[in-house]
C-alpha cells in the first residue's frame, strides 16, 4: 500500500512550500486576492482622497480642539456599541479570508480586529458618566484612559505584525478551527487581562488623568507615545506596501493618527471629534473588505461558470462521441444480422438458392469490412490529436486539475493534500490528454467520496523514480475497490455509477499507455482506492 | 401468403436498406424504398397501402415526423419503426403517436416479417382482446417489478432506473428478467407493446 508521508500537512501548504515560484502563483490565483493582488489606479485614488479628507477635517477641528462642549456622556456607549459591531464584522470577514489563504499574517491581523472589537465594551462599562457616575466594573480614575490606550494599541501593534509576517507568507497549517480558536481566546485573554489590570491595579497605574476630564501631561505623553507606534506601522506599512489590503490598512493607520492627535480634554470639540475618527477607523476596512469580496466573488463566480462550462462540454462530447459511435457500428452489424438471417431463410428454400446465399455472404463480408473501417477511422482521429508534444511539469498539470474542480472538492468537503516532489523531470506528452486524466480522477474521488461521513480527503502525491521517471497517487477516503472488481476496473463500461459510462477509468489507462507508462489501482489500507500512476520521463528535458 | 401488400422501406442505410428489400421481396412483398422520409411523404395520396417501415434516426425528416405528418395528412396506414440503441424514449413517443410496432436493431429475418404480418391491416382487428389480456399480464407483477417496468418502458437505462429506486442496477436487472418472463416478452420492445396495449389511461380510470 502506499505511504503517505506529512498526513496531516493541509492541501495548499506543500506545493507553496515545496515547488517553485510557478506553483506558487497558481494557488494565489485559487485564493482571493485581497492580500496577493496589487491595487489598482483607481484603488489608489480613492485611498488619496480618503486620507486627504481624513487630514482636511483633522485640520480644520484641530484649531477649536480644546473648545468645551456639553457633557454628553452617552455618546460613548452610543459610538463603542457602533465600534463593536463593525470591527467585530470586519474580524469575521478577515477569518474568512484567512480560512481561504491560511495566511498567518492574515489571522493575526484578524485577531487584532476582534481585540479592538472587544476592548471597547469595558471601555463604554468604565467610562465615567456612561453607565454610573464613576464607571461599572469598579473603575477608578485611571481605568478609562488606560483601556483607551490599549484599545489604540490593537490595530498598530496587528498591523506591524501583520507587516513583518506577510512578506515570509507564513501558512497555518491544521485544522482551521483550532486556530481560529487560539487567537480568538489570545484576543479574549488579552482584553480579561487588560481589564483586570486595570480595574484592580487602578490605584498603581501612572496617573493619566487628573481629574474625570482632564489629562494630566503623562496622559498627553502616553497619547504621543501611542501615536509614534501607529506612525510606525504606517511606515512599514508603506515600505511593504504590495496589495489591495496593505492601501487600506495605510488609510485606516492615517484615521488612527487623525483620531490620536485629536484626542483632549474630554466633552471638548476635539474629544468628540476625535471619536468620530475612531468610528471612521473602523468602518473603512469593513467597507474596503465588503466591496472587495463582494468584487472577487462576482469574478470567481463567472470564472468558475467559465470552467464548469469547458469541462461539461469535455463531458458532453465524450457522450456524444460515444451514441455517434455505437450509431455508425450498430449499421453494419444490423445489416449483417440481417442478412445473415435471410440467407438463413434462402437456404430452407426448397431447393435451397444457392446464388443468392453466395450473394448474401458476400456482402456480410463487406459490411464486416465496414464495420471494422469505422473503428479504424475512429482511431485516426485519436491520432490526430496525437500531434504536438510537449514538455510538461506534472505538478503543475494537476494543480490545474484542481484548480478547475475547486469548487466542487469545496462544495464536497474535501480536504486536498497535494504533496509534490519539486524539480520533477518533465513528460514529454499531450498537455489536454494528461488534464484529463486527472480531471477524470479527482472526479472519480468525489463522486466515490460522495455520500460517505467522516473525513473526506483527496491525496495527490508525485515523486521522481529511479531511472528517469514518476510516479503519481492519487488516493481517496471512499469506500474503496471491491477486490472483485480489480482485475476489470479499467475496462471500459464497468461502472459502480448511476450515471457513468464506465469510460472514464478506461480513458484514464488509454491516455498513461498513450504516454508510456502505467496505471495500477488498489486499496488503501485506510479503505479507500489509490491509483498509481508510473510516467516515464527524459532527463534530458529538465524543468527548470 | 401476402398476397399483394406494399411495403415502404425509409432506411437511410444503403446496406440496411438493401437487406430488408431483399428480405421482404423473397418473403413475397411488394417493396418500395426510399433513402429520406420526404421522399416517401412527397408521394402524398399515391402511397399504395400496405405498411411503412421506417428507421427512427434519419438526416432530415425523422421517423417521429414522419408518421406525425401521414397522420396528420389522414393516412392510417400502419407505420413501424426500426431504432438503434438508446432511442427507446423516442419510441415509445412513436407508439403513443399511433406507430404500430418497432424493432431493436440488430433484428433477425423473422422477427421483421412477423411484425409485418401483424401489422397489415388484413392480420388486424382484436385490439380490445388484446388490451384485457395486457391488463391482466401486469398485474402479475409485484409492485416492485411494475415500478421498474413503468421506468424502462419510459425510455430509462437500467441504471437510470436504479438511481430513481435507490437500487443496484444488478436488482434492476434481476426484476427486468422477472417481468420479460411473466410477461412472456422476448424484448423491451414487445414489453412497450404490452404496456401501451394496456392501455392504463383507461384503467386508472
Amino acid at each position: 500500500m502506499i505511504a503517505r508521508p506529512n498526513p496531516s500537512r493541509p492541501a495548499r501548504t506543500a506545493p507553496e512550500t515545496k515547488s517553485g515560484p510557478a506553483a506558487d502563483d497558481q494557488l494565489d490565483g485559487a485564493s482571493l486576492g485581497l492580500i496577493n493582488v496589487r491595487p489598482t489606479p483607481r484603488q489608489n485614488q480613492s485611498a488619496i482622497a480618503t486620507v486627504a479628507a481624513l487630514f482636511i477635517a483633522a485640520l480644520s477641528a484641530a484649531h477649536y480642539a480644546s473648545l468645551p462642549l456639553p457633557h454628553f456622556a452617552a455618546f460613548i456607549p452610543f459610538i463603542n456599541a457602533t465600534i463593536l459591531v463593525t470591527d467585530l464584522i470586519t474580524a469575521i470577514l478577515l477569518f474568512v479570508h484567512f480560512s481561504i489563504s491560511r495566511s498567518q499574517a492574515l489571522l493575526i491581523l484578524a485577531g487584532g480586529y476582534l481585540f479592538t472589537a472587544l476592548i471597547v465594551i469595558p471601555h463604554a462599562l468604565t467610562f465615567p458618566g456612561a453607565f454610573s457616575p464613576t464607571g461599572l466594573l469598579g473603575a477608578g480614575l485611571q481605568t478609562t484612559g488606560w483601556l483607551y490606550n490599549f484599545w489604540h494599541l490593537g490595530f498598530p501593534v496587528s498591523a506591524l505584525l501583520y507587516t513583518c509576517l506577510k512578506e515570509r507568507n507564513r501558512i497555518i497549517e491544521g485544522p482551521l478551527w483550532s486556530a481560529i480558536g487560539w487567537c480568538a481566546t489570545i484576543s479574549i485573554g488579552l482584553v480579561l487581562a487588560i481589564v483586570w489590570l486595570v480595574t484592580v491595579g487602578d490605584a498603581l497605574l501612572p496617573r493619566l488623568f487628573l481629574n474625570v476630564s482632564e489629562l494630566s501631561s503623562l496622559g498627553f505623553q502616553v497619547t504621543y507615545l501611542n501615536l509614534l507606534i501607529v506612525a510606525l506601522a504606517l511606515a512599514f506599512l508603506w515600505i511593504r506596501r504590495r496589495s489591495v489590503l496593505d492601501l487600506w490598512l495605510m488609510v485606516v493607520a492615517c484615521a488612527l493618527i487623525n483620531e490620536l492627535a485629536l484626542a483632549s480634554v474630554r466633552f471638548s470639540l476635539g474629544f468628540y471629534f476625535s471619536r468620530v475618527f475612531s468610528f471612521a477607523t473602523s468602518t473603512i476596512l469593513l467597507a474596503v473588505l465588503l466591496a472587495e469580496t463582494t468584487g472577487l466573488y462576482t469574478r470567481l463566480a463567472l470564472a468558475n461558470m467559465l470552467l464548469r462550462r469547458e469541462r461539461d462540454n469535455k463531458l458532453m462530447n465524450m457522450a456524444a462521441v460515444v451514441a455517434s459511435i455505437s450509431h455508425e457500428v450498430k449499421q453494419p452489424l444490423a445489416s449483417i444480422v440481417m442478412r445473415a438471417s435471410t440467407a438463413l431463410r434462402f437456404l430452407g428454400h426448397a431447393p435451397p438458392e444457392v446464388d443468392k446465399v453466395r450473394s448474401s455472404l458476400n456482402k456480410i463480408v463487406k459490411d464486416g469490412h465496414r464495420a471494422s473501417e469505422i473503428f479504424d477511422s475512429i482511431r485516426d482521429l485519436f491520432r490526430a490529436s496525437e500531434q504536438g508534444r510537449v514538455k510538461i511539469d506534472i505538478n503543475e498539470i494537476i494543480l490545474n486539475a484542481l484548480d478547475m474542480m475547486h469548487w466542487e472538492l469545496t462544495e464536497h468537503h474535501i480536504t486536498v493534500r497535494a504533496d509534490f516532489m519539486p524539480g520533477l523531470p518533465a513528460v514529454m506528452g499531450h498537455r489536454g490528454q494528461l488534464q484529463e486524466l486527472f480531471l477524470n480522477l479527482i472526479f472519480n474521488a468525489i463522486e466515490a467520496m460522495d455520500g460517505k461521513s467522516g473525513e473526506r480527503v483527496l491525496s495527490l502525491k508525485t515523486e521522481r523514480r529511479e531511472g528517469d521517471g514518476l510516479v503519481i497517487w492519487v488516493t481517496d477516503t471512499g469506500p474503496g475497490i471491491d477486490p472483485k472488481r480489480l482485475d476489470n476496473i479499467f475496462d471500459p463500461f464497468v461502472t459502480t455509477k448511476p450515471q457513468g459510462l464506465g469510460l472514464g477509468l478506461a480513458i484514464c489507462r488509454m491516455i498513461v499507455e498513450r504516454h508510456g507508462g502505467q496505471m495500477l489501482a488498489s486499496s488503501d489500507q485506510g479503505g479507500g482506492a489509490v491509483f498509481e500512476i508510473m510516467l516515464p520521463a527524459n532527463s534530458g528535458h529538465e524543468l527548470s | 401468403m401476402s398476397g399483394h401488400s406494399v411495403i415502404h422501406v425509409v432506411e437511410d442505410d444503403e446496406a440496411m436498406r438493401d437487406s430488408i428489400v431483399e428480405l421482404l421481396r423473397d418473403g413475397g412483398y411488394i417493396v418500395r424504398a426510399y433513402t429520406r422520409a420526404e421522399e416517401l411523404l412527397a408521394r402524398g395520396a399515391t402511397i399504395e397501402p400496405g405498411c411503412i417501415v421506417s428507421d427512427v434516426r434519419m438526416p432530415g425528416m425523422d421517423g417521429l415526423t414522419l408518421l406525425r405528418r401521414l397522420r396528420a395528412g389522414g393516412s392510417a396506414i400502419p407505420l413501424m419503426l426500426i431504432t438503434g440503441h438508446g432511442d427507446i424514449s423516442m419510441a415509445v413517443a412513436a407508439m403513443k403517436a399511433g406507430a404500430i410496432d418497432f424493432l431493436e436493431k440488430p433484428f433477425e429475418a423473422d422477427e421483421l416479417l412477423a411484425s409485418i404480418a401483424a401489422a397489415l391491416p388484413a392480420a388486424s382487428g382484436g385490439t380490445a382482446k388484446g388490451s384485457e389480456t395486457s391488463r391482466q399480464l401486469l398485474q402479475k407483477l409485484t409492485s416492485r417489478e411494475y415500478e421498474v417496468l413503468e421506468r424502462l418502458v419510459s425510455g430509462k437505462s437500467n441504471k437510470e432506473v436504479a438511481a430513481q429506486l435507490g437500487i443496484s442496477p444488478r436488482t434492476v436487472e434481476f426484476h427486468r428478467a422477472h417481468v420479460m418472463e411473466k410477461m412472456a416478452a422476448k424484448g423491451l420492445p414487445e414489453l412497450v407493446r404490452i404496456w401501451l396495449s394496456a392501455d392504463l389511461s383507461q384503467l386508472t380510470k
